[in-house]
């Protein structure tokens, strides 16, 4: 867009007006072009070999790959796994090829985005797929009761996990906290990080990343519906639970961690850098994804300290169970039947129990069938790694309620703005507590309302 | 200058205008005009497209944030035009008058510019991160509290303070040429009139190029509305609180995140005839004062 006008030694007029009108234009396009009415009758991407959109990048892309070799010589059909970079780039690619019906034949979506790819009536249930005796219910009901929309598992979970507290034990001891009771309650976070600061050991007591995940975390563990209708299984929701002691609690603890230096903020949606912020040792505790235990484990090895881990702190001692995170496979409907019997074919291998223990042992997410855990259990994989050990205890531990389904809504990326946006308002203390609470409330009825009339 | 009939056969004139013109209707004006019609629905992918009128145009007329959005854009394009060209003046005028090593200065002096939008924005991010920046520890030895993460005002700072950095060369490129058109004679003559430096570069120099600026301000107000979006996307996502939200990164949000398509087009629509407005005006204003010697 860079124009060099007419040369700068002599710099007429009508050279800085081409420039510029040039310069201008390009910030309209762009945009057309991103609609399209559909109706086209559905086709693969490629009619020679299943074609797989995903997001796991890093050595979580090369166990997928894996396993989508070992799937094709077995089988004999031919996958071919297409990176999209992120959670977003496979949601953004997914909604243009629906609409234009040349379409991928299973694609990677988030747990947050699946209400908006339902909601394309694009989509086949992935239960038609499966074949009659494929054992469904020996899946963990935790993560499956989450998919299960209307008694149909429409999506077929894959890599799931929840959020969980780690804590740096070596810092802990220097600081003369007990390394072996690591807090379990908002007000026990905010007195170990205060004693971590006071004594000089970190530079914060905790930090997590600025994602809609772990206000869901907050509110499930306290056994809350963010939503109303059930977080938005029971219907089109309406409205966001602010006026709740959940709620107050929260965010009057946020404020108070921010204000008093004790919570460390690496920013909206900054995985790695809260991560970061961890290793290095400016904060001893950090909230993340269970299926960081690996990476943590390593890094902290690096940094020459001890890591642990244990349940994600609850908001006064009540504990009703995390919500799952993570994302499951999606199938486009209207594909002939030889083709979908050959997606069910790779749908069921992924979710059969060794492609899970491999899954499992090379990223960290859950294993997610029973049969799975138990064959773990028995080789003594959970023993030997006890960090795995707490996630999933966390996990299995938890009840089953409204409360413990992550919301699932159409306008998911606005809500979570939203919300994300206006935690930092609230915690860096630019609204009180209670107006900043009623603001979010109808900044969130305003996008559901939008969306849903 | 004068003679602008070379070609008589406005055939040939045509064809050869042709393949410039294939490219401007295709990737230009074509999809300007689909985003005009576009703002005239409510279209989101996968899920239909409806004809809302002037719906999209109502709701943007009726949103304080989309007002919030639009003082922040003027305020940060103004900071990034003026904190440039003071900058870049400042440092072409000590290169124009230095003797010694003048490449090596001008070189340090490109090169922000020579890098690519994104990775100046993460370099920059990684200079200036509040947690693990290289420069944040020195900076809080200063006695600043470097918290641009969760302070609106500081992160407005800080971005500009990036998107400054990343242009300066762009205009020190401009600038050191313009100043070296200038003729020797009146350098000498101001020189032998007693004209203190600062006043040879304001009373006497800055008349001079003043062509070059006016380009480079419209060049500079292009660039703060639009080219900063990676800065703002890499360092604040418009945050914190909506401080950074520039209308360009928000009409990419309103598109790419939340799939309103007809929405966004909306604001792009009026972001297209705002800046041009703008544009309107600053050569109105360029045509009284800038010398262009005829």
């Amino acid at each position: 867009m860079v124009h060099s006008g007419g040369g700068y030694d002599h710099v007429s007029r009508r050279s800085v007006l081409k420039a510029s009108g040039t310069a201008l234009t390009v910030g309209t396009v762009g945009l057309a072009g991103c609609s399209s009415s559909s109706g086209a009758s559905v086709r693969p991407v490629d009619e020679d070999s299943l074609t797989i959109w995903h997001a796991m990048g890093g050595t979580n892309g090369e166990t997928l790959q894996g396993l989508v070799d070992q799937f094709q010589s077995e089988t004999g059909i031919k996958a071919n796994l297409v990176f999209q970079d992120s959670y977003e780039g496979v949601l953004t690619n997914t909604l243009s090829a629906l609409d234009s019906g040349e379409v991928p034949d299973v694609f990677q979506i988030d747990s947050l985005f699946a209400q908006q790819v339902l909601d394309t009536d694009a989509v086949e249930p992935v239960e038609n797929l499966l074949s009659d005796d494929y054992p469904v219910d020996d899946f963990l009901p935790n993560v499956t009761s989450f998919f299960t929309i209307d008694d149909t598992l429409t999506s077929m979970p894959f890599n799931n996990s929840n959020a969980i507290l780690y804590y740096n034990r070596s810092a802990f001891e220097e600081a003369g906290l007990d390394p072996d009771s690591p807090p379990t309650t908002l007000e026990e976070v905010r007195s170990y990080s205060q004693t971590l600061v006071d004594e000089g050991v970190t530079d914060a007591g905790i930090t997590w990343p600025n994602h809609v995940w772990f206000v869901e975390h907050f509110y499930s563990v306290d056994g809350q519906t963010l939503l109303d209708a059930e977080n938005g299984h029971a219907g089109q929701p309406t409205t966001m639970q602010t006026d709740t002691e959940t709620a107050r609690s929260l965010y009057e603890w946020w404020h108070e961690m921010a204000d008093n230096g004790l919570f460390s903020n690496p920013g909206i949606e900054a995985w790695g850098e809260a991560t970061s912020t961890f290793l290095t040792e400016k904060a001893a505790m950090l909230m993340t994804s269970t299926a960081s235990v690996t990476g943590i484990r390593s890094g902290a090895e690096e940094n020459g300290f001890e890591v642990d881990n244990a349940f994600y702190p609850t908001i006064d001692g009540d504990r009703t169970g995390p919500v799952i995170g993570g994302a499951s496979w999606f199938v486009p409907s209207g594909l002939p039947q030889d083709r979908q019997d050959d997606i069910g074919s790779f749908l069921e291998f992924m979710g059969r129990p060794e492609s899970q223990i491999t899954w499992h042992k090379g990223t960290g997410y859950y294993p997610i069938r029973q049969s799975a855990v138990e064959q773990l259990e028995t080789d003594g994989w959970f023993s030997e790694n006890p960090m795995y050990r707490t996630a999933f205890d966390q996990l299995t531990q938890a009840e089953n309620t409204p409360a413990t389904k992550r919301m699932l809504i159409g306008p998911a990326r606005q809500v979570q703005t939203t919300i994300q946006d206006k935690s930092v308002e609230l915690f860096s203390g630019e609204v009180g507590v209670d107006e900043g609470l009623s603001e979010l409330k109808s900044a969130v009825e305003e996008q559901l309302n939008r969306y849903y009339s | 200058m004068s003679t602008r009939e070379v070609f008589t056969d406005r055939l040939q004139a045509g064809v050869l205008l042709l393949p410039t013109m294939v490219v401007s209707m295709v990737f230009l004006y074509y999809p300007t005009v689909r985003a005009v019609g576009l703002s005239f629905y409510r279209a989101s992918l996968a899920r239909g497209d409806v004809f809302v009128g002037l719906e999209n145009y109502r709701r943007l007329a009726g949103s304080s944030e989309y007002l919030r959005s639009v003082l922040i854009s003027v305020l940060f394009a103004a900071c990034v035009v003026v904190g440039v060209m003071a900058v870049a003046l400042c440092i072409s005028f000590l290169i124009h008058e230095i003797n010694v090593g003048k490449g090596v200065y001008l070189v340090a002096v490109i090169w922000p510019y020579a890098l690519p939008p994104a990775v100046a924005g993460l370099v920059f991010l990684f200079i200036a991160h509040p947690n693990i920046g290289i420069f944040t520890s020195y900076i809080e030895a200063l006695g600043v509290d470097v918290n641009w993460f969760s302070n609106g005002p500081q992160a407005f700072v800080v971005v500009l303070i990036a998107a400054v950095w990343k242009q300066v060369g762009y205009n020190v490129i401009f600038m050191t040429a313009a100043l070296g058109n200038v003729p020797e004679s009146l350098t000498e003559t101001a020189e032998l009139d007693g004209v203190s430096r600062t006043q040879r570069l304001l009373r006497v120099y800055v008349p001079i190029i003043s062509p070059t600026l006016v380009f480079l301000v419209i060049m500079n107000t292009i660039y703060g509305f639009f080219r900063t979006f990676p800065m703002v996307d890499l360092m604040t996502k418009g945050g914190p609180a909506g401080a950074t939200n520039i209308l360009i990164y928000d009409l990419y949000r309103t598109a790419f995140q939340f799939y309103e398509f007809g929405f966004a087009s909306a604001k792009s629509v009026v972001l297209f005839i705002a800046v041009g407005l703008l544009m309107y005006g600053q050569f109105r204003l360029s045509d009284k004062y800038a010398y262009y010697g005829g």
